[in-house]
């Protein structure tokens, strides 16, 4: 690949916009920009609300004694996170397409309502979800705690937002190259994924894979595609090239990340009480996931080459530089995750919240926002000044940066920790073993701390800027797509493409992969015969006060930092009978976990003392008592019945 | 030449300072002329352009079917480019496979002679690239093959399950972190490896004293295994940095029968005493429980209780 160093002399370091205005016969497409805008202020309003939960959680890692009830860790850390997920990056990347769609397809909307009432039951169903799980009707299934009614309604407008998308791109007048086929893929896909999450009733470990199974896919299929298709529309924009340039190299990108991401589900279930092939397949799959990783930020690399000069001039490609990097690092740290060398250090720790830092607060958000300064000035006719995009993605950069470093730092600290506790035959899980890991991370806290702030801070002062920016003329660059009537022969390529195929492929690519890596070995997770542990101590009787205290277990999201499943690693030694897939089969919804912030709880009823119901109760109302580094809410809030209930369900797990 | 630009921008469907400017990169790009280029999009110029255009899969019949095409694709049809992409060579597959032998580094280029861009002729894509795509997915599936229902005992931090407990033990089903270490075997390593050449395989001697029949327990006698002036501080000082010109409950003195070297910086202190250990037990018959408390060896005393 030779790239060429010398600047073109004849280029114009700034792009006169009549370069673009003067198309015959160009108009904007009004309703779809109409339609688009309440979304992306929506968007900013949740990523404003989710930053500061978000806040509110990570201050309580450092001083666990400010917050507790309905502010207590185990409720709002999801709330926070599923607002970021679903308030944030879903509207917002919904908004971008939906604009990106009409522009360079040059096409209305056929139904601008469906669009707004789509936003609407988004929205309706992210605050429904929140406020359910904030006030306890949580589901304690990671990014799965809206409740089924709340998920219904989410739902309603993915399908919606899904429709209006399918629709306007079929009307599209011109090719929309990548951004047409990610637009497409990425809404349908966020549906199935959607569905497939919530299929009410799976039990035990089967359950926890369609967990998995969810997050990957709500992740590379419905997040990663729909930035990447945001970027796809945004590069052109700021290098002054008047049509993308689809290359044999973008296909093989979207294909081989529609045909790998999905399968990769399996890799944070790695050692877990999960059949091995199905771990093997997560290995496999996380290893191959640098390939469409490595051809789409190739891809974007060289829709760039040659135009650094333009494109240098607009502030906003540094946050899709800042997305592409934390893009190409994903697939690292989610491998470290999968692979079991590695997993049996990271797995469980500040490692998995780093991986979420990298990809969801890290890439795709930066993405996000490159998109947002490009496409709100035409949105609101408000432009923000530059000196506040420079200092925003100045704090952006640092915050994020110190924040997954410390992530990732905390986790492999804590997961040597806990192997040098085995060796020592200290039990990681309690008294002493868990204090070795809690001193010895405990200056991260404030670091990750500060990190997060700085990140939240930066991006409360770009909802402001971006929403209070000051009005001015604005001609909107137009970005062109290849004309359909006269088909591009280099284009040719993408006409074999057409979007009613990448539907049917996207769909079928994802059916084949939920086959695979969900309903196989669901099904034989079903079948397996419940151990004497599941007929002994996992299956408290109705109505009977452990069942009462399970149920509290689950609304106050205890699982968020407890696990409940052993692995047959040195990480594990001391931490009892080593879980098995027989062990869950009673249990619906499986609280597995994924993260040990406290220690795991498989067997903590026949440790000391937590064997004793009364010394549990009153550590659960004053966690601090008797262990100083305890970073456990108080629970004191709960009446002693309750308490009483919870100390008896974690005393029964033995 | 005026007149030249307008006609390819007809052609193109662009503005015609853009397609001016494209001309000219695309000419400085291919060392051809401007007017050249320009001539040939205007489609003044037919010379290997219809050939091109021949090969690919007729795009008017194509471009307005994008619903139709969809009812009328078969799911065969669907997953051939789908399934392949992996592979450089998809691409072609994808591109409609009347060339299967080209590769897509040697793909001529006439089709991206015309792209109406500034940009270089961007087909095909890096060979480093091209390298990671068959590296890449060769890793993995070779990952599923060496190791399909994941690494065995002892690899990556993985353990046995004991059968009865159900917790994670040692590979030879000892329980983890007790008496991890046989610290007699060690011994025996150890004195094999350092000591064997000057106390004799079998402890008769030779350079160094012999420790048979008795010999070792009358030096040190039991009790003295680790105190100050014991057996593992003789072995770890040496004669070289003894502080007293005799050592031993016999008062033996200080290089009388050969240099002791000094062990103290090359072997640990569990090393120290797996070895001093295995000297007591083995050629001095010492009972092996006694002597392991009394060289600090005991397997309880590492476990410290949560």
């Amino acid at each position: 690949m030779t790239h060429n160093a010398t600047p073109e002399p004849e280029l114009p370091t700034e792009v006169p916009e009549d370069l673009f205005a003067d198309l015959p016969g160009y108009a904007p497409p009004q309703v779809t920009i109409a339609a688009a805008r309440p979304y992306l202020v929506v968007a900013l309003g949740f990523l404003a609300l989710s930053l500061v939960l978000g806040l509110i959680a990570a201050t309580h890692l450092v001083f666990p004694d400010i917050f507790s009830g309905m502010l207590g860790y185990g409720r709002i850390a999801p709330v926070a996170t599923d607002m970021f997920v679903f308030g944030w990056l879903t509207i917002g990347l919904a908004g971008v397409l939906l604009f990106a769609v009409g522009r360079l397809g040059r096409v209305e909307l056929p139904n601008d309502r469906l669009a707004s009432n789509s936003l609407l039951l988004l929205a309706g169903g992210v605050v429904l979800g929140s406020g359910a799980v904030a006030l306890g009707a949580g589901e304690a299934r990671p990014l799965l705690e809206y409740p089924l009614w709340a998920d219904a309604v989410l739902l309603l407008g993915m399908i919606g937002f899904a429709l209006v998308i399918t629709r306007t791109a079929s009307g599209a007048t011109r090719d929309m190259g990548p951004v047409g086929w990610y637009a497409v893929a990425a809404s349908w896909w966020l549906v199935l994924a959607f569905i497939v999450g919530n299929v009410p009733g799976v039990g035990g470990v089967g359950g926890t894979i369609q967990i998995a199974f969810f997050r990957s896919t709500i992740t590379g299929l419905w997040l990663a595609s729909a930035a990447v298709g945001v970027v796809y529309f945004v590069i052109p924009r700021l290098s002054a090239r008047p049509s993308f340039v689809s290359t044999r190299l973008s296909l093989l990108g979207f294909w081989s990340l529609a045909f790998v991401w999905a399968l990769t589900s399996p890799a944070t279930l790695t050692y877990g009480p999960v059949p091995d092939w199905v771990e093997t397949v997560g290995v496999v799959f996380s290893i191959g996931l640098l390939v469409p990783v490595l051809v789409i930020a190739t891809d974007l690399a060289l829709a760039l080459r040659g135009r650094w000069q333009v494109a240098s001039n607009d502030i906003t490609i540094r946050f899709v530089v800042l997305g592409g990097a934390l893009f190409l690092v994903f697939p690292l740290v989610n491998l470290m995750l999968a692979l079991r060398a590695s997993s049996g250090v990271v797995q469980f720790t500040d490692w998995v919240t780093g991986v979420d830092a990298v990809a969801w607060y890290g890439a795709f958000t930066a993405w996000l926002i490159a998109a947002v300064y490009r496409v709100i000035p035409e949105l609101t006719g408000r432009v923000t000044a530059a000196r506040s995009i420079r200092l925003h993605h100045a704090l952006t950069a640092t915050g994020l940066g110190v924040w997954a470093f410390a992530l990732l730092t905390a986790g492999v600290i804590t997961g040597w920790t806990w192997v040098a506790n085995a060796n020592e035959a200290l039990v990681p899980a309690a008294g002493d073993g868990w204090f070795n890991t809690a001193d010895a991370v405990a200056w991260l806290g404030p670091v990750k701390l500060a990190g997060f702030g700085v990140f939240a801070i930066a991006q409360f002062l770009f909802v402001a800027s971006v929403l209070g920016g000051r009005s001015a003329s604005y001609t909107a660059p137009l970005v062109v797509g290849a004309p359909v009537s006269a088909p591009d022969p280099e284009l040719v390529l993408d006409r074999t493409v057409t979007l009613g195929r990448v539907r049917a492929g996207a769909v079928a690519l994802f059916v084949l992969a939920a086959l695979f890596v969900w309903v196989v070995p669901g099904l034989e997770t079903r079948s397996t015969e419940p151990t004497l542990l599941a007929d002994s101590s996992r299956q408290p009787d109705k109505h009977s006060v452990e069942a009462r205290g399970r149920e509290i277990y689950i609304q106050e999201g205890c699982v968020v930092c407890h696990t409940q499943q052993v692995r047959p690693i040195v990480t594990d030694v001391g931490l009892g009978a080593v879980s098995e897939i027989g062990d869950y089969v009673h249990e619906s919804p499986a609280l597995l976990g994924t993260m040990r912030i406290g220690p795991d709880l498989m067997h903590v009823g026949s440790g000391e003392p937590s064997s004793e119901a009364a010394w549990v109760a009153a550590h659960l109302a004053d966690p601090r008592v008797e262990r100083s580094f305890s970073l456990m809410p108080s629970y004191d809030h709960l009446s002693d019945a309750d308490l009483d209930a919870v100390a008896a369900y974690v005393t029964s797990l033995r | 030449m005026e007149e030249l630009i307008k006609k390819a921008a007809e052609a193109k469907g662009l503005p015609a300072a853009m397609v001016e400017r494209s001309a000219a990169a695309r000419a400085k790009a291919e060392g051809t002329t401007l007017e050249a280029v320009l001539r040939e999009w205007a489609g003044e110029e037919a010379g290997a352009e219809p050939a091109a255009e021949g090969e690919a899969p007729a795009p008017a019949a194509e471009a307005p079917a994008e619903e139709a095409g969809e009812a009328v694709e078969t799911p065969e049809a669907e997953t051939g480019p789908k399934v392949e992409v992996l592979g450089p060579r998809s691409a072609e597959v994808a591109e409609g496979g009347e060339e299967p032998g080209a590769t897509a580094e040697s793909e001529p280029e006439p089709v991206a002679a015309t792209v109406p861009t500034g940009a270089p002729a961007m087909t095909g894509f890096p060979r480093w690239l091209a390298a990671a795509f068959m590296v890449i997915p060769t890793i993995a599936v070779l990952y599923a093959m060496l190791a399909p229902d994941g690494p065995g005992c002892g690899v990556a931090g993985q353990l046995e399950i004991d059968p009865v407990t159900g917790e994670a033990v040692n590979c030879d089903g000892s329980d983890y972190g007790e008496d991890v270490v046989d610290f007699f075997t060690m011994g025996d390593d150890l004195y094999v490896a350092r000591c064997a050449a000057c106390h004799g395989a079998t402890g008769g001697g030779g350079a160094g004293p012999a420790f048979t029949g008795g010999a070792v327990l009358t030096t040190f006698p039991a009790g003295s295994c680790s105190t100050a002036e014991g057996h593992v501080a003789w072995v770890a000082a040496g004669s070289s940095g003894w502080p007293t010109p005799t050592y031993g409950a016999n008062a033996k003195p200080v290089g009388g029968v050969g240099v002791m070297p000094a062990f103290g910086e090359s072997l640990t202190a569990e090393e120290l005493a797996a070895v001093v250990l295995y000297e007591r037990v083995n050629f001095g018959g010492e009972a092996l429980a006694d002597a392991e408390t009394d060289c600090g060896l005991t397997g309880d005393e590492v476990t410290a209780t949560p």
